[in-house]
């Protein structure tokens, strides 16, 4: 199968679905696979009747009002959907099939959530380990994160052939540095011999 | 016996002026605090003499309370927002206003020759009363990442302090375009060694900073902000002594090099750092490369073969700053090349990796050849992609001089070679015996409960810590907690800890003053916090912040997590804390 699309199913203490949408490449599926809890997958998905599986499925979507967004297992994408009323959301695993009707902002919760919960990230090694919220983002120095957006600018928006300089007409020389409105030189061409000693 | 007997027995017949002699020249702050606890007579003569004052965090005492015990002190370090504000973890409007200790300075701090300001929030109104107080005798003022001031308040300084010998604004927030201050400063002042504007976004104009190295023949040190450096050649030509030159910039991308070529450097520069200096600029270093202490690489657009071919012309260097492009690599070429290296910082690049340069990675490798190649290593600060117990074992085989040790594990790679680091970490801390400052930021499965003991454990000269990602569970920080025996200042994030274990833990260690927690285990109201209160222990709490937009921004925004500020005070509740601040104990 070309696609996969994966769901999490959990109870009350760990409740929620993600689906995502038919836009991730598959290797980026793949990838994201290979870091789903396999233990999780198999009590959500019972390689059995599609039929059972809807229902409980629908069930838990119903129950869950807004779904925590704080999971730390990963979940994969992949879905499509046609909008109506309810719109029926089909869930591929496995060579199973699901099909659900949902409403639209059930839906769309579904999608936020599994891009939330996908965007976690959780590296292997923590199986079995219970985090009690998202792992805070790594900060950076401040001095540093401007350097490197100004650096960004200046590599993506100056070609080979772009000069920097430009000259007014008031004879002044100013350097166009960043969106940041860097501290420019500014110098008068009759001082710029002057001042030797 | 009487008390007169007494402090003559103390004093060892010793006459209170030999002693206020002697004691003058005991200038370490730990020996001066020994000094102070032997008897009253040596309280009073250490309280009148004592030159010089660190407050870690100014809401730790008064201004009045300073003055009173130390009428005299010449010089004064104050730092305000916690050191998270680096990372633009604290709200601007967290505190840190100098404004008290401005007015007590003015009254009554009659010796004061050097301020020295850290994360504070400084006004142009706070400038003026100092410089109309103390302008005329100041001889050194640090306003070292603060905020608040204009270029009006660098006026007042330029025009009044003429005794001015260092003046340093290193990454403050300075509103204001013009640069007259610079030539109030050329103008009014002859005596400037040190001169630190770096990191900053003030305007610089190359005609003032001639003047100024015209009139100021002492100048050894200048950090500017941005400025092409082609228009410094009359600069460098005319500062002679100068040994230390950061900032200024490249711009041309097209265009002749040569105008950068015909920079003649001063003769005795051996400390530089130049922002935007590209593979073909650098090549300006080369002649006097070799004379080369210190270098500051961390924003230039160096690849990592033009950090081994530029570095592996420093034999001398003894101070070295980059970013994590500088790979395994030049790593293994400073080992070779950099035996006199005594501090490295490997900062962190883009996480973009499209822009960065794809060798651009450190790993144990690096950090292997390191710590055989440098031996006088002292301070080491890393982030690496990846890392073994081994890499950290060689470190505390080789070296033995490390006393600052900071390693943050990037979550670039998915899987980390050799993971958790306990026995790493453990022959680390055994083998460096001198560390006093320790971070260690890792993902969860980094350090288990007993890696974390063994922080504990084998930390017996440690002052601060910085703990990110670590442990498993409230037993690692208990464990922890029962060793650390001078762990002064402690630092933890997104760790997995109960409010109830860190407040145990902060019970627990004997010598902690300073407690800062983001990313914990909150409890409904944040009660359990409240078991370690007790007298002069300050405890404030920044609740979790919730957005309209929670659900779509829930990871993006960095404040919106809770934060734990807990330290010792003698000035009682802070009276000055923005609404997103809640004193919790006093309450």
């Amino acid at each position: 199968m070309a696609e996969h699309d994966f769901f999490q199913i959990e109870k009350q203490n760990a409740a929620r679905y993600g689906v995502v949408d038919g836009r991730s490449s598959a290797r980026g599926i793949q990838s994201v696979v290979s870091r789903i809890n396999p233990q999780l997958l198999r009590s959500v998905i019972a390689p059995g009747p599609a039929s059972m599986w809807p229902a409980n499925a629908a069930l838990l979507l119903s129950s869950s009002s807004p779904p925590p967004v704080t999971a730390p297992n990963p979940s994969v994408r992949s879905v499509t959907e046609i909008s109506k009323e309810t719109m029926p959301l089909t869930i591929f695993y496995r060579g199973t099939v699901a099909v659900f009707d949902l409403p639209r902002d059930k839906t769309e919760a579904i999608l936020k959530l599994a891009e939330t919960a996908n965007a976690d990230n959780v590296i292997g090694g923590t199986e079995g380990m219970s985090l009690p919220e998202d792992l805070l983002p790594m900060s950076r120095r401040k001095s540093l994160r401007r350097f490197l957006a100004k650096r960004k600018q200046r590599l993506t928006e100056s070609g080979p052939y772009v000069k920097v300089k430009e000259v007014e007409d008031s004879g002044k020389i100013r350097f166009r540095s960043s969106q940041a409105g860097v501290a420019c030189c500014s110098l008068r061409p009759e001082s710029r011999l002057g001042g030797q000693g | 016996m009487s008390a007169r007997t007494l402090n003559r027995v103390m004093s060892f017949g010793i006459s209170d002026l030999a002693l206020e002699f002697v004691l003058g020249y005991v200038d370490d702050p730990r020996d001066r605090e020994a000094v102070s606890l032997v008897c009253k007579k040596w309280y009073q003569i250490d309280a009148l003499s004592r030159k010089h004052v660190t407050i870690a965090i100014c809401y730790s005492t008064s201004p009045g309370r300073l003055r009173r015990r130390f009428p005299n002190l010449e010089s004064l370090q104050l730092k305000g927002k916690p050191r998270a504000a680096m990372f633009n973890l604290i709200p601007e409007d967290w505190g840190g206003y100098v404004g008290p200790w401005i007015r007590e300075i003015a009254e009554a701090f009659n010796c004061l020759k050097s301020l020295h300001l850290r994360r504070m929030i400084v006004k142009d109104e706070d400038i003026r009363v100092l410089v109309k107080a103390r302008g005329h005798m100041l001889e050194s003022l640090k306003l070292d990442k603060c905020s608040g001031l204009s270029t009006d308040g660098l006026l007042l300084v330029a025009r009044s302090c003429r005794c001015l010998r260092i003046l340093s604004l290193e990454e403050s927030s300075i509103s204001g375009n013009d640069a007259k201050w610079i030539h109030e400063l050329a103008v009014n002042n002859s005596v400037l060694e040190t001169l630190n504007f770096y990191m900053t976004e003030l305007r610089v104009a190359p005609e003032d900073l001639e003047l100024l190295a015209k009139n100021c023949r002492s100048l050894v040190s200048l950090k500017i902000s941005e400025c092409d450096i082609s228009y410094l050649i009359s600069f460098f030509l005319i500062a002679t002594k100068l040994e230390e030159f950061g900032g200024g910039s490249f711009n041309d991308q097209v265009g002749d090099l040569d105008k950068y070529m015909k920079i003649q450097f001063p003769p005795k520069l051996c400390c530089v750092g130049l922002i935007f200096m590209g593979k073909n600029e650098m090549e300006i270093l080369f002649p006097f490369a070799a004379a080369l202490k210190k270098l500051d690489l961390q924003y230039t657009f160096l690849s990592t073969e033009d950090h081994c071919q530029l570095i592996q012309r420093c034999p001398n260097l003894e101070v070295l700053e980059v970013r994590d492009v500088i790979g395994d690599r030049g790593l293994e070429v400073v080992a070779q090349t950099c035996k006199k290296l005594r501090r490295l910082r490997i900062e962190r690049g883009d996480d973009d990796q499209g822009l960065e340069d794809e060798q651009g990675c450190v790993s144990q490798a690096g950090l292997s050849s390191l710590a055989q190649g440098c031996l006088e290593l002292e301070y080491l600060a890393v982030y690496v992609s990846d890392i073994t117990n081994a890499a950290l074992e060689c470190l505390g085989t080789y070296s033995k001089n490390l006393c600052d040790f900071r390693l943050v594990l990037l979550d670039r790679e998915q899987r980390i070679t050799d993971l958790p680091l306990d026995n790493g970490v453990r022959a680390l801390l055994k083998g460096c015996a001198k560390i006093r400052r320790f971070a260690l930021y890792l993902r969860p499965g980094g350090l288990s409960d007993v890696g974390l003991g063994y922080i504990g454990q084998y930390s017996n000269n440690v002052r601060w810590i910085l703990m990110g990602n670590i442990g498993e569970s409230d037993r690692g920080l208990l464990r922890f907690s029962q060793g650390c025996p001078r762990l002064q200042k402690l630092e933890l994030r997104s760790c997995c800890f109960t409010e109830r274990a860190l407040a145990m833990a902060a019970l627990r260690l004997p010598s902690l003053r300073y407690l800062w927690v983001q990313g914990y285990v909150a409890s409904p109201f944040g009660n359990d916090l409240l078991l370690m209160a007790r007298a002069f222990w300050n405890i404030e709490f920044i609740p979790p912040k919730h957005d309209v937009n929670e659900t779509e921004d829930r990871r993006g925004n960095i404040e919106s997590q809770a934060q734990i500020l807990a330290y010792y005070s003698l000035a009682g509740k802070r009276v000055d804390c923005p609404d997103s601040v809640i004193p919790l104990h006093p309450a």
